[in-house]
């Protein structure tokens, strides 16, 4: 089956001239502030064809997605659709009627609406008047073409389906035979909360009629998924193409080699002191989605959470907040998430840096202006935070509001210092002052737990945890850290007692 | 072992939220049973056909009115003005319709257009739809001040009669309940506009990357709670057979208790038409059995805070038991 | 010691300065200075009656709506709509336990404040126990106090102590003293805002609540006195105003429910929460209570003045939503 498809659609790519490409990138360059999230990419891809992306967390994936849908707009470089070109106006409306089509991490549909009527609200216009009639009969063939033998009722109301059978939904409604015809089909993730045999369904689709002359570009973490589906294996690394293959000449290993950095771990900074404290209670943090279970922070000691994006390190890192705040040992929390997780955006420099330690600063209930702006000037000279303390922190740039953030954190009296993923979107010396920072806090004997997406924070860290589904996949000490092992243990597929399970939850 | 941990907590997870949507569904329907139950012990003589239309025909303006409420709900926002606009509009009809017709329906139109307008002023300047409301019923009250400077004028020939148009079988009241319930539904949760409008309460982002205008939403929900503010204006003179500024400033409490009472809510354009409808004649009802035990009127308005905290406390349960 | 106070004080100045120029109070207290000038230069009264006769009855809602700007503070939707019913309710209160005598005075304040106090936790409560919207869940508690108020009006009427309505009329170096009184409680007010760890976690919750949390801001706590506050500014609202108007009646604070957020919204603090300003909160009650002073002078009939208010007030809102999205 899946050898006579690959076959099929090497066939098809084959008979199709070369000039009509259903993309083409070229020098295409994109920068988030001092983030070069892509550097200069290129790639064509036939129509029919089925690409798998792949690379590891900020490799820039998402970022090149959103330039082919139209809501990035690339720095440099040309896009081309369909053999013609996109011009600057090009936006995701533009998008749409060139016949792109998506499906995003985040899924876009409206709860409190049935199927049916999600489908009208994502085709406005495009169903005529008796758009009922039209979009049941729209969603219920597309749903039995992608997924057949769903039980899937487009009369539902989307809220009241579980999370996986809404992912089926937002996947049906994306590939719907409705509005312009579809000629590119982008996939993030599309297979997340899906379980195996419903995830198979989706890549025979890929496969079926339906889909000739539709080029589909795949993301996926999960490897085996890509190797056994895509006609041609794209690894993306820092923002640029590093290598094309067909599945067939790339195995596993090579994948994870070609998406590392290749960069040696003993050559990794090695200078930091290790002040592991082996007196007094370590920290016992219980992990939400496996209960019972338990990882341990020592005093002094600078812990990793890694693995893939999302695989419920934050989940931990929410916990052991939650945690702390019923118990005797305070923590501290700072988030990457500057704008929806750290800062105040009303509030001066000072008062964001002073906000954790409110209480410490008071003499008889009133804040102490002169104690106040003597931790905040403390903070940003040993930080090297540039600008006014006075200033609104929307004036700062955002690594010098994520440093404010920091300064938040470590100057509330703490024990345990939480750090979810901190220096997303910051670039190099202000992350090496943070990380400095970090340590220095750890010597003064505080627990930290960190959370990174970053290989090179993991490498800092005295030991790490390797986070999968919520579970621990592995523990690396820091003399035993290696990208490969991150990456193995981090892509390692699901438990067969996993897979039943979701497999359970969604039958029942 | 994780297995058999998780498989159950899934299912009873989904039934329990069909229970709660039954129980939502329920709610209003329960009180409004409750309330004829209570009227048929208090008063029996009201169980006639005429004692009915009698009972009923005061609760016609607020079925329209918690509609138009309804509208602005189902976008997210809220009408502190629906009151006064009332006014203005019994007011209109009172005092012009009757004498100047042109101007009188021009003014109605008018009516739908400042709605409209104000709907497109808090989507473009992104202004709290609550203040702007609220300062527009101070400009509706003065400009019905300004109409009919004190209470009177007189209901146009043909709305009076209407009024008391006899229908067969089933009393009038009745009868523009249930058609203000199947419009609103039709509109609501049937038609194209109606799915865009409620798109927009639950997830405006996901609603423009589709490329459909937000602000054309806003807009024409706004406009479709002007037009019932309109009908609305009609019933109320038709009861009250004059016009008065003041007269009406209660309703914009009892439009968004109805709603609520209905099974909507604030936000997530959850709306029931239904609801909000059985909503409005239960709280009607709750006056006039208040009434009918010589309760004084001036205890309503604790008893129907009342009604509306148990109302919540059901819902907090339903949603609880989930 | 003496160099350190040299600079605290400049670096004070500096901010005051600053704090003038920038601030978000600016607005309202223009509109009023300019309504003061205009209504003197028409009525050819005195500047200063003119201002202290406004001042006089504008206390109550600078009560009202200083309690209504500590819930709006908390951002996230926080509103109180029961304010004009507890206003009424301490009202009543007060005035059945002084019943006309002055022996009894502090007993009637403290049952007003207690009274304030109680609707404030009230409110919370049905918020955060029924998960309910504040909009509503303040209107129904509101719906509720109302009927016990109607309750204590038609079991017999009394009358406040002379006390507390010479309280509000008394004049002192020409002050009245229920003026100078709410100059000082608005003090305390901005004080607490500004320089209390509660002030600071409240304008923190209503800008960010999930990195107030993360912050390690006790937001449940914060927001009940925030409710707790809006009571108890409320209670001695409602206690002022029984003792201006000479009595307790059911529709005593009426128009309170709605002017009260008026005054928060136009005085320049933001409607979703996160900074607010008590001279705001003064500037737009004097600019209201001039208004309608103005309109009266400019013998506008009552129709008119409703129609230039409301006109008004939406656009200081479309002016200010300016400033709210640029700071956003």
């Amino acid at each position: 089956m899946r050898t006579s498809g690959v076959a099929s659609a090497s066939d098809r790519s084959t008979d199709l001239p070369e000039h009509s490409a259903a993309f083409e990138l070229a020098g295409i360059a994109k920068a988030f502030g001092p983030t070069q999230a892509l550097k200069s990419v290129d790639l064509t891809a036939r129509p029919g064809e089925v690409i798998g992306l792949v690379g590891h967390n900020g490799a820039g994936k998402s970022t090149l997605m959103r330039v082919l849908t139209g809501q990035v707009r690339p720095d440099a470089g040309t896009l081309g659709l369909g053999g013609t070109a996109c011009g600057t106006d090009f936006a995701p409306r533009a998008a749409r009627q060139r016949g792109v089509r998506i499906v995003e991490q985040e899924l876009s549909l409206h709860p409190n609406l049935r199927v049916l009527e999600n489908l009208l609200v994502r085709y406005p216009g495009a169903l005529g008047w008796r758009w009922r009639r039209a979009a049941t009969e729209a969603a219920q063939n597309a749903l039995a073409a992608v997924f057949p033998g769903s039980r899937i009722t487009v009369r539902t109301r989307v809220g009241d389906l579980p999370l996986g059978q809404q992912q089926m939904v937002e996947i049906a409604l994306a590939v719907a035979d409705v509005g312009p015809p579809m000629r590119l089909l982008v996939l993030d993730e599309p297979t997340a909360s899906l379980d195996g045999p419903t995830a198979d369904q989706l890549f025979a689709f890929l496969r079926s009629p339906r889909m000739e002359g539709v080029c589909t570009l795949l993301v996926s973490h999960r490897l085996r998924e890509i190797s056994q589906n895509v006609d041609r294996v794209v690894v993306l690394r820092d923002g640029q193409v590093v290598h094309q293959a067909s599945p067939g000449e790339l195995d596993r290993d090579a994948l994870i080699r070609l998406m590392g950095d290749g960069t040696d771990p003993d050559q990794a900074d090695s200078t930091q002191q290790d002040a592991r404290a082996n007196d007094g209670e370590p920290f016992l943090i219980d992990l939400p989605a496996a209960p019972g279970r338990q990882i341990t922070v020592r005093r002094g000691e600078v812990v990793g959470l890694s693995g893939l994006d999302g695989q419920g390190q934050r989940e931990i890192l929410h916990a052991a907040f939650a945690a702390s705040r019923r118990g005797p040992r305070k923590a501290s929390f700072v988030s990457g998430d500057r704008g929806g997780e750290g800062v105040m955006p009303l509030w001066s420099v000072r008062q964001n840096v002073s906000l954790s330690s409110l209480r410490t600063l008071s003499r008889r209930g009133l804040v102490n202006p002169a104690a106040e702006s003597g931790l905040a000037e403390d903070w940003i000279r040993r930080l090297d935070i540039r600008g006014n303390v006075n200033g609104l922190i929307g004036n700062l740039s955002g690594g010098n509001q994520q440093k404010a953030l920091v300064a938040r954190a470590l100057a509330a009296e703490s024990d345990l210092v939480l750090l979810d993923d901190p220096t997303r979107g910051v670039d190099i010396s202000t992350r090496h002052q943070i990380y400095d920072l970090v340590h220095a806090e750890a010597a003064r004997g505080r627990a930290v737990l960190w959370y990174s997406t970053e290989t090179d924070e993991i490498r800092q860290c005295h030991r790490s945890y390797v986070i999968q589904a919520g579970q621990v996949v592995d523990e690396l000490e820091r003399h035993e850290f290696s990208e490969e092992r991150l990456l193995l243990a981090s892509f390692a597929e699901k438990t067969p007692s996993e897979t039943a399970e979701d497999e359970g939850g969604e039958v029942s | 072992m994780t297995t058999t941990a998780t498989v159950p907590a899934r299912a009873p997870r989904l039934a329990g939220r069909r229970w709660q949507d039954l129980w939502t569904a329920g709610l209003p329907a329960a009180g409004l049973a409750l309330m004829l139950i209570v009227l048929r012990l208090v008063e029996p003589g009201t169980f006639t056909a005429e004692g009915m239309s009698l009972v009923l025909r005061s609760s016609t303006p607020l079925v329209l009115a918690a509609t138009a409420q309804l509208c602005i709900i189902a976008v997210g926002d809220l009408d502190l003005g629906v009151g006064s606009a009332l006014g203005f509009v019994n007011v209109v009809i009172a005092s012009w319709l009757a004498s100047d017709p042109v101007w009188g329906w021009l003014a109605l139109a008018g009516v739908i257009g400042a709605y409209m307008a104000m709907g497109a002023l808090i989507h473009v300047r992104r202004l709290p739809a609550i203040m702007v409301t609220l300062a527009a019923s101070f400009v509706w009250l003065g400009v019905a001040m300004l109409v009919l400077p004190t209470p009177g004028g007189m209901a146009p020939g043909w709305l009076a009669r209407w009024a008391y148009w006899d229908t067969p079988l089933v009393p009038l009241p009745i009868v523009l309940a249930a058609a203000v319930a199947i419009v609103a539904s039709l509109i609501l949760n049937r038609s194209r506009l109606g799915m865009i409008v409620r798109a927009l309460g639950s997830n405006p982002r996901a609603l423009d990357s589709a490329g459909r205008s937000s602000a054309r939403a806003r807009v024409a929900a706004y406009g479709l709670a002007g037009c019932f503010v309109v009908l609305a204006g009609f019933a109320v003179t038709a009861n009250t057979a004059s016009g008065d500024a003041h007269g009406t400033s209660g309703y914009t409490i009892l439009t968004i208790a109805a709603v609520i009472l209905g099974g909507a809510r604030f936000s997530g354009g959850v709306v029931a038409p239904v609801g909000a409808v059985l909503g409005a004649i239960t709280l009607g009802l709750v006056a006039s059995v208040l009434t009918f035990l010589n309760v004084s009127s001036d205890y309503q308005t604790g008893i129907q805070g009342l009604l509306l905290l148990v109302v919540l406390a059901g819902r907090a349960l339903g949603r609880r038991s989930r | 010691m003496s160099r350190v106070a040299q600079a605290g004080l400049a670096s004070q100045a500096h901010r005051w300065g600053r704090r003038i120029l920038a601030a978000p109070a600016t607005w309202s207290v223009a509109a009023a200075i300019a309504v003061w000038l205009i209504t003197v230069a028409r009525a050819g009264r005195g500047l200063e009656n003119t201002l202290v006769s406004a001042a006089v009855v504008a206390v109550f809602l600078v009560l009202a709506g200083i309690g209504q700007m500590f819930v709006i503070t908390a951002g996230n939707g926080n509103i109180d709509l029961s304010i004009s019913y507890v206003m009424t309710l301490s009202g009543f209160a007060a005035v059945r336990v002084m019943d006309g005598s002055n022996s009894r005075l502090l007993w009637g304040v403290l049952a007003a404040i207690v009274v304030g106090l109680a609707c404030g936790l009230l409110n919370f409560i049905v918020i955060r126990g029924l998960g309910v919207p504040p909009i509503v869940a303040t209107l129904a508690v509101g719906f509720v106090l109302f009927s016990i108020s109607q309750r204590l009006a038609h079991s017999g009427s009394s009358e406040p102590s002379p006390g507390l309505t010479s309280f509000t009329s008394v004049r002192w170096l020409g002050v009245p003293i229920g003026v100078a009184a709410t100059l000082v409680v608005s003090l305390v007010a901005a004080i607490i805002l500004h320089r209390t760890v509660f002030g600071r976690s409240v304008q923190s919750v209503g800008q960010n609540l999930r990195a107030a949390r993360l912050s390690g801001i006790s937001v449940d706590l914060t927001v009940a006195m925030a409710y707790v506050a809006s009571g108890l500014f409320a209670g001695l609202a409602g206690l002022m105003l029984a003792g201006y108007s000479g009595g307790a009646a059911l529709d005593l604070a009426n128009t309170y429910q709605i002017a009260s957020i008026a005054v928060v919204v136009l005085g320049g603090s933001l409607i979703a929460g996160g900074r607010s300003t008590v001279v705001g909160v003064w500037g737009a009650a004097m600019f209201l209570t001039l208004l309608t002073t103005m309109l009266n002078v400019l013998g506008l009939i009552a129709a008119w003045q409703l129609i230039v208010q409301g006109v008004l007030m939406v656009a200081v809102l479309a002016l200010a939503a300016g400033n709210q999205r640029r700071s956003r």
